[in-house]
């Protein structure tokens, strides 16, 4: 197979990681709930996990919340900084796990920069729309379909001199931008670790400035006789037991990165999508959405054929790729693709320039002009 | 012995204070809290020996790494707060 869908998740993994998920299923308990030596596995496990977290995105261990994926941390934090009602400012480019929080909070949302590819403009749209000081910022580093980066450093900025709380997903920008929680000043930063951080499906993190509002209320090992749950992180956001096999093999799928380099990786990335734009260039019938400012994602619309059929037939070839509109509808209505949908491919650090020519020849065969 | 007992709030605050111990040389065992040391319940400790006592406490103050108490074992299973 050739896999071309690692926005969603990345498949191919460092075998480091699946060889850590069975070592902790083999020595851990659970963390905070004994003294026992399977116990102290589990939270040195955890631990080491907090700490690469902590210095691949510029925080403190305690910072570190691990969650089930980056909608679960996009949760809490939108739950966390926004009250029912709010007034909120979002991108055009953001995903679900962003604005059904925000539907189920009714808040009062105004959309912000809607041009793709168009750094300028998305900034001076931000710096419009919060002249009305809203209660929250909330903006996604890439987009999820048309890996439009998008200038969250400035806007986060913005954010800092109006002391207005900013909230980052970095669903598809971390492991390959830089991602800071000291210099963004963010209140939190959202990420999963299935993706560009190679850990296992359930695994993610929310780094978080300080406190925040739990989503679930339970054990946490401290405070115990406190019917509250603890006022200090990262107690206070994780209840229950943590995915600890899964925050093993995200400890290696981190330390690949650390290992490739975050630059390196994108570099990379971005070659296959230079190949990949200059191959299928030559093929008028597909249309390209590119430009300035973007991630190894690459969305087309092959004319006179369905996205969902066309991936369907790339499948039958062995190709994996995603199509329809990638749980963000408010992008494709941004894009203007919100009808058709667009066919989405997007790298990793394991895909070759013999895939990339591989699935153009494909192209040229399955979708002629 | 281990006797002096640093405690803290979480795993995660032993944890990070083991780290600074283990920068500046000085040995520490995680425990368990005991039951008569604890702060609203469950919580971790740091044991460390009486001679190096004064080194612990100087690398935690250097880290930042901030405990909740310092207990020293008496005689008869009996414990004493060790005040700064």
């Amino acid at each position: 197979m050739i896999y071309f869908d690692s926005a969603a998740t990345s498949f191919q993994k460092p075998v480091t990681v699946p060889n850590a998920v069975l070592r902790a299923m083999r020595t851990c308990a659970s963390v905070g709930r004994g003294g026992h030596a399977a116990a102290m596995a589990a939270a040195e496990t955890v631990y080491q996990c907090r700490v690469m977290a902590a210095e691949l995105f510029d925080a403190e261990p305690e910072q570190i919340v691990f969650t089930m994926n980056a909608t679960h941390g996009l949760n809490a934090a939108i739950f966390s900084v926004l009250s029912p009602g709010a007034r909120v400012v979002i991108s055009g480019f953001e995903h679900n796990a962003v604005t059904r929080p925000l539907h189920a909070l009714h808040a009062d949302v105004r959309v912000a920069g809607e041009k793709l590819f168009d750094a300028e403009n998305t900034l001076r749209a931000f710096e419009r729309a919060i002249e009305e000081k809203p209660d929250a910022v909330i903006c996604t580093h890439v987009s999820n379909v048309f890996g439009y980066i998008l200038p969250v450093e400035r806007i986060a900025a913005l954010c800092r001199a109006r002391q207005i709380p900013f909230i980052l997903d970095a669903s598809q920008s971390a492991g390959t931008l830089p991602v800071s929680l000291r210099q963004t000043g963010a209140r939190f930063i959202a990420m999963p670790g299935h993706k560009g951080l190679y850990g296992p499906q359930g695994t993610g993190l929310l780094l978080c400035a300080d406190g925040g509002t739990p989503l679930l209320f339970g054990g946490t090992g401290s405070n115990s006789e406190d019917q509250a749950m603890p006022d200090f992180l990262p107690d206070r956001l994780e209840a229950g037991t943590h995915n600890v096999c899964g925050i093993a093999g995200l400890t290696e799928g981190m330390r690949f990165v650390r290992k490739q380099t975050p630059q390196a990786i994108l570099r990379h990335e971005q070659a296959l999508l230079a190949q990949m734009k200059q191959e299928l260039s030559e093929q008028e019938n597909v249309r390209l959405f590119a430009g300035e400012n973007q991630t190894g994602v690459l969305s087309i619309i092959v004319e006179n054929k369905d996205c969902e059929e066309a991936a369907q037939a790339l499948a039958q070839e062995g190709i994996a790729v995603r199509a329809g509109l990638h749980c963000a509808p408010l992008a494709h209505s941004s894009a203007g693709t919100a009808d058709a949908g667009t066919l989405r491919i997007s790298f990793s650090a394991f895909n070759t320039p013999r895939e990339a020519h591989r699935f153009a020849l494909l192209c040229k065969k399955l979708f002629p002009i | 012995m281990y006797d002096y007992f640093f405690t803290f709030r979480s795993v995660t605050s032993a944890l990070n204070a083991s780290r600074a111990l283990e920068r500046a040389g000085v040995p520490s065992v995680t425990v368990r809290t005991p039951k008569d040391l604890r702060h609203k319940g469950c919580g971790y400790s740091l044991r460390v020996r009486e001679e190096l006592l004064p080194e612990a406490k100087n690398a935690l103050l250097s880290a930042g790494t901030g405990y909740q108490k310092l207990y020293r074992r008496a005689g008869g299973g009996s414990w004493r707060e060790v005040l700064a």
